[in-house]
């Protein structure tokens, strides 16, 4: 069958359609076309005819003219809608006519990079003409880079390289700096929380160098789509743009089905598990040979689901390779095989991570399902975009899981199509990022009295006090850098730190082997000792993890059962900076240090999820600083409650929290956390704990600070609108977990709080 | 130049160092002058081009007149080499009729830097050349970025350049090992340096000073300075009457790499008559090696044949002789009886050498290979021979 007859029959098969919750189709859509510029370089059009592109997209073309114009500008387009070309065109063009002109590209990753600039080195390439783009990052050769440095038309790099190697060094980038025409920033939706904010003060030391150096270039940026793309480019970039986000490219039909497996238990709110409806839906593409990709939310999804499918599709010598796994913490060549056999057709089917959602070009799918709701509207765009060639048919299947953010999407079709997708936040103007950023701009460029580097922060004082701690030293109204530390080096622009750990096979111990590799952050959840670590669908025991070493040696196994960690958090105060009095106890605002040790780790089998056993872990903490939000409630909130009620019902209410503040802060679950104590160490009552999961924090915290009890009105809402008895995973949780009382106290403490 | 008081400073802080505190602001920097006797400068001021040629093979200056030279050394702020560490002082010297004048330029806040780095632009400017010790990869990159961040636009990096760690490296590296400036002191000037102050302690000297304004912190940093130029003379000086004069120098080492030096500047019959005088040391079979090798580049086969079996006579090269000698019976006598005693004499010191230093199979299989390919021309020769014959 092909993929329309198959929609179709799934349309007629009682069974699949009454787990459907909603079946949107989204009409296929005609391409819009302008053309050529008149002022673009003749060398351009013919090149790009003989590709079969004979005019432009009206987006590429509004690029085009708004860039002309020397406006700075974003553009939001879908995936394979020829967005390279709405900042090829006009960087090409501006240097064809003038050779002195310069360009920076930016990409999040270098494997992005190599991929997207393929397609501009074909069309140098085919113009015969002498447009140098070179790649510098840290894999550029020592002998090369002066060649870059000085010769380069077109530096392509990522953030971290500008921020190390470039910035530090402008001054032997003289060429680069004084000619700069044009800054490309692509997926800039991928520079959220403190990537972007580490970006946004990267880029206001470029700003300050090409103003030294008597340069103003325009930015282009792109981006998928989000809800505020416009946005997040100007508090990037720092300064207003032009927003392009309509496409004009042509699109074919595309399906979009909610699919909620059934409850299998009415009382404990239990239903199928996402995992294997996920797998027979993937299981039904693969067997008729439709090109699928197919998300989990965490590796380990992607781990089983991928031994699953691989089952399914192996031949009977044994091969399994149209199915691949795909996932951060592969090794990179591995990474690039993968990405060549989808785009050549030879792997029909991929299991990933969101690893996947971001620009690397694996040419087009037909089928995609996801293994529970990516937590945002965006995620979920941008997975569902790797479905759909531009004239065929797509299908999307998103297969909630029992939680209550997935529960609520699927039951609220009208959110999820009728709201625009999630903010990309970013804050620049945290004081700890903004000081590393500082001292390193001063060491690039010694700051004038009086200069401003971040609007809404007193940068005067920030240099005050760096000239008190020494680290500045004013001279004749200027501030000098004076220190021997290169400042740069000791900053990562990425919340998870560059050291990553090696993972290494040893079960053939003459043949040791590194199959892998997985960032500090978590290393203590997947691969403390004993733990059964999961990598292309083979099963491994970790038998020694070197933390000072930074190695994890694991053997094959063949077992029945998977391992979870159980991580513990503990949160110190170190200062309120906002409060106000709140129902008998206060509201408050502050800097926190959150702590995460990982103590045990639990055995789960692998069909039933039955638990098997336990074991210790021991690890060294991990700790970070960051903002939180807390209410310590008071009598007038939890009088008359026993012990054990308020226990069961404050992780009710921290339950329902977490499922319902990603929808009012329109950010991803994972951007922030929540806690509660029966009885706070610090404020010595008990206490709700929400904090920002990044260091430094990206000041979500601080609005949920601002709506004080707003937000436990729809708590109430969401537990008494709820069918289950008393508890079940989509509000509170699970009674096992709330205890007998849990779904009535938590719904009593909602409603207090709400009334506050 | 100097003022009057500049000069009462300067005999001040000679006689009582310690005491001195800040300078006065009058002038836009701080610079302190001496002058150095031309006798202890070990014939600096009769070095030519020729010379420096020997001791650089790349120098790119058509003229050197050692009147118009600037030795250069700075003390910096760190070693990172971004646009943040800064030369807080320079230290010049250049050469007169009476002696090297030695000026260090201390600027005393960051505000005086760009008046300090006008200076040095106009001494640059009046230079034909520059001499440094590491100055290629660290001092002169350091001035020209901060040159560039004061806006000043001289192309330092495009003079010609005598770059004396490089042209040490060349002489001494086999000798010393470690080619820093204390170890050339010690092995070459014969100078130690009492309580000198570590070049790494010397940025936070400066920063010290900043906070406290005690210039006299500062005066450890300007002595080191001071001796750093100094030698910067003195090692030209030596460097280049060892390319002049090498059979004066006394150590086998030292003359090999003034030959391999000279026969990579093209000065091949000096650099053979060096490497002979090697050839008579514990050096010689790295001598002769090259030795041979220069004559085979210049095909004076007579001389290769003569220093390959010399070389065969001496135990000396392992291998390489026999080989040399195969190739050149090969394929250029064409006398394949002889290439094939040659190749076999080879083998057989190789396999003879084995249980001494353990077998080295890929030279058995490239010498098996060898003879089999000899054998097999000969083969041929002969068939050749009959045909002709019959």
């Amino acid at each position: 069958m092909n993929l329309p007859q198959l929609i179709d029959r799934l349309h007629r098969t009682p069974s699949f359609m009454e787990n459907v919750t909603n079946w949107q189709v989204i009409p296929p859509r005609e391409a819009e076309y302008a053309p050529f510029p008149d002022d673009l370089d003749p060398r351009v059009a013919p090149v790009l005819s003989a590709r079969g592109i004979s005019r432009l997209y009206s987006h590429q073309r509004r690029a085009f003219d708004l860039a002309r114009e020397g406006k700075d500008l974003c553009v939001v387009t879908p995936t394979a809608s020829g967005k390279t070309l709405c900042y090829n065109l006009p960087v090409l063009n501006a240097i064809l006519r003038n050779p002195d002109a310069r360009a920076l590209y930016l990409f999040p990753t270098k494997a992005l990079s190599a991929d997207q600039v393929s397609e501009l080195y074909e069309l140098i390439e085919a113009m015969g003409v002498d447009v140098k783009t070179y790649t510098y990052d840290g894999d550029t050769p020592a002998a090369a880079r002066r060649q870059v440095r000085q010769a380069g038309h077109i530096v392509v790099t990522n953030p971290d390289m500008l921020h190390s190697g470039i910035l530090p060094h402008h001054t032997k980038w003289v060429k680069l700096f004084e000619n700069l025409r044009y800054v490309v920033i692509d997926e800039i939706h991928a520079y959220r929380g403190v990537f972007g904010s580490n970006l946004a003060n990267v880029l206001r030391r470029l700003d300050r160098l090409c103003r030294f150096y008597g340069s103003h270039p325009q930015f282009i940026c792109c981006s998928a789509t989000i809800a505020n793309p416009g946005e997040l480019a100007q508090t990037l970039i720092g300064r207003p743009v032009e927003l392009i986000d309509h496409s004009g490219a042509a699109s074919g039909e595309k399906h979009v089905v909610f699919y909620n497996p059934p409850v299998v238990n009415r009382q404990l709110g239990v239903r199928k598990s996402a995992l294997q409806e996920t797998l027979s839906i993937a299981s039904m593409l693969v067997d008729n040979d439709i090109p699928t990709i197919v998300f989990g939310k965490s590796r380990l999804t992607v781990e089983v689901l991928t031994r699953h499918l691989k089952e399914r599709v192996r031949d009977p010598l044994g091969n399994a390779g149209r199915v691949r796994g795909y996932r951060g913490g592969y090794l990179p060549t591995l990474r690039r095989e993968i990405e060549r056999g989808l785009r050549r057709g030879d792997i029909r089917a991929v299991v990933s991570t969101n690893a996947l959602e971001l620009g690397i070009d694996i040419g087009q799918l037909d089928a995609c399902v996801m293994c529970g709701y990516p937590g945002t509207i965006a995620s979920t765009w941008q997975e569902a975009g790797r479905a759909g060639r531009r004239k065929n048919t797509a299908l999307t299947v998103v297969v909630a899981t029992s939680s209550a953010l997935d529960q609520y999407i699927v039951t609220h079709p009208d959110y999820f199509f009728g709201r625009s997708p999630e903010n990309a936040l970013v804050h620049p103007d945290n004081l700890y990022v903004l000081m590393n950023h500082v001292k390193c701009a001063a060491y690039e460029l010694p700051f004038e009295q009086g200069e401003s580097f971040a609007k809404g922060v007193s940068t005067g004082e920030m240099l005050e006090y760096l000239a008190e701690e020494n680290i500045l030293h004013l001279a004749d109204g200027r501030y000098h850098w004076m220190a021997e530390e290169f400042p740069a080096a000791d900053l990562s622009l990425r919340s998870v730190t560059s050291e990553n750990f090696l993972i290494i096979d040893i079960t053939r111990p003459e043949h040791r082997v590194v199959i892998g590799e997985m960032d500090r952050y978590t290393v203590p959840m997947l691969l403390h000792e004993h733990a059964i670590y999961m990598h292309e669908g083979q099963q491994y025991q970790v038998e020694k993890l070197d933390f000072t070493e930074k190695k994890a040696y694991v053997r094959s196994v063949d077992v029945d059962y998977y391992t979870d960690a159980d991580l513990n958090t503990s949160i110190k105060v170190i200062d309120v900076l906002k409060e106000q009095p709140f129902a008998g106890g206060q509201l408050a605002f502050g800097e926190v240090v959150v702590t995460w040790l990982v103590t045990m780790f639990k055995k789960f089998k692998l069909d039933t999820q039955e638990t098997l056993g336990f074991g210790p872990v021991d690890l060294p903490e991990l700790e970070m600083p960051t903002n939180a939000c807390w209410w310590a409630m008071g009598e007038e909130v939890t009088g008359g409650l026993t012990m054990d009620d308020l226990q069961g019902g404050m992780l009710g209410v921290a339950n329902a929290l977490r499922q319902i503040l990603p929808l009012y802060l329109m950010c991803s679950p994972g951007d922030l956390c929540v806690q509660y104590r029966v009885r706070d160490p610090f404020t010595r009552l008990p206490t709700i704990i929400v904090f920002d999961n990044y260091a430094g924090g990206i000041g979500l915290s601080e609005r949920v600070y601002g709506m004080r009890s707003v937000i436990f009105e729809d708590v109430a809402e969401l537990i008494a609108r709820c069918g289950c008895e008393a508890g079940c995973p989509s509000c509170v949780g699970p009674r096992a977990e709330v205890g007998e009382n849990g779904k009535k106290t938590a719904l009593l403490l909602a409603e207090r709080l709400a009334k506050q | 130049m100097r003022s009057l008081r500049e000069r009462l400073q300067a005999v001040a802080s000679q006689s009582a160092p310690a005491r001195e505190t800040r300078p006065a602001r009058a002038e836009p920097f701080f610079c302190r002058e001496r002058t150095v006797e031309l006798s202890l400068l070990r014939g600096v001021e009769e070095t030519t081009l020729n010379d420096v040629r020997a001791c650089d093979p790349l120098f790119a200056g058509d003229r050197w007149n050692p009147q118009r030279l600037l030795f250069l050394d700075t003390e910096t702020t760190g070693l990172s080499g971004g646009a943040g560490t800064i030369a807080f002082e320079i230290g010049v010297g250049f050469l007169t009729d009476e002696g090297m004048v030695i000026r260090q330029y201390v600027m005393r806040d960051y505000g005086e830097e760009a008046a300090m780095l006008r200076e040095i632009a106009s001494l640059l400017s009046r230079s034909e050349a520059l001499v440094t010790f590491n100055g290629k990869s660290f001092d002169i990159p350091l001035l020209e970025s901060r040159m560039i961040m004061q806006r000043i636009r001289v192309p330092v990096s495009q003079m010609p350049h005598l770059d004396l760690l490089h042209a040490c490296r060349r002489v001494y590296k086999l000798r010393l090992g470690r080619c820093n400036l204390t170890a050339l002191e010690a092995a070459v000037l014969g100078k130690a340096r009492d309580d000198d102050l570590p070049g790494s302690q010397a940025p936070q000297r400066y920063f010290d000073y900043l906070k406290s304004g005690e210039f006299a912190l500062l005066e450890d940093v300007l002595r080191h300075n001071f001796e750093d130029v100094q030698s910067l003379a003195e090692l030209t000086g030596e460097l280049c009457r060892a390319y002049r004069e090498p059979q004066r120098l006394s150590h086998p080492q030292d003359l090999y790499g003034v030959g391999r030096t000279l026969l990579r500047g093209g000065q091949t019959e000096r650099a053979r008559r060096c490497l002979r005088i090697v050839g008579c040391s514990t050096l010689a079979p790295q001598a002769h090696r090259v030795l041979a090798d220069s004559y085979k580049r210049g095909r004076e086969w007579p001389q290769v044949i003569e220093t390959c079996e010399q070389m065969i006579a001496a135990g000396e090269g392992g291998v390489w002789p026999y080989e040399e000698l195969a190739k050149y019976y090969e394929h250029v006598a064409r006398d394949l009886p002889a290439a094939l005693r040659c190749a076999s004499g080879a083998l057989a010191f190789s396999l003879n050498a084995a249980p001494l230093r353990g077998e080295d199979p890929q030279q058995t299989q490239r010498l098996t290979r060898r003879i089999r390919r000899i054998k097999g021309k000969l083969a041929a020769e002969r068939a050749d021979r009959k045909e002709q014959t019959t």
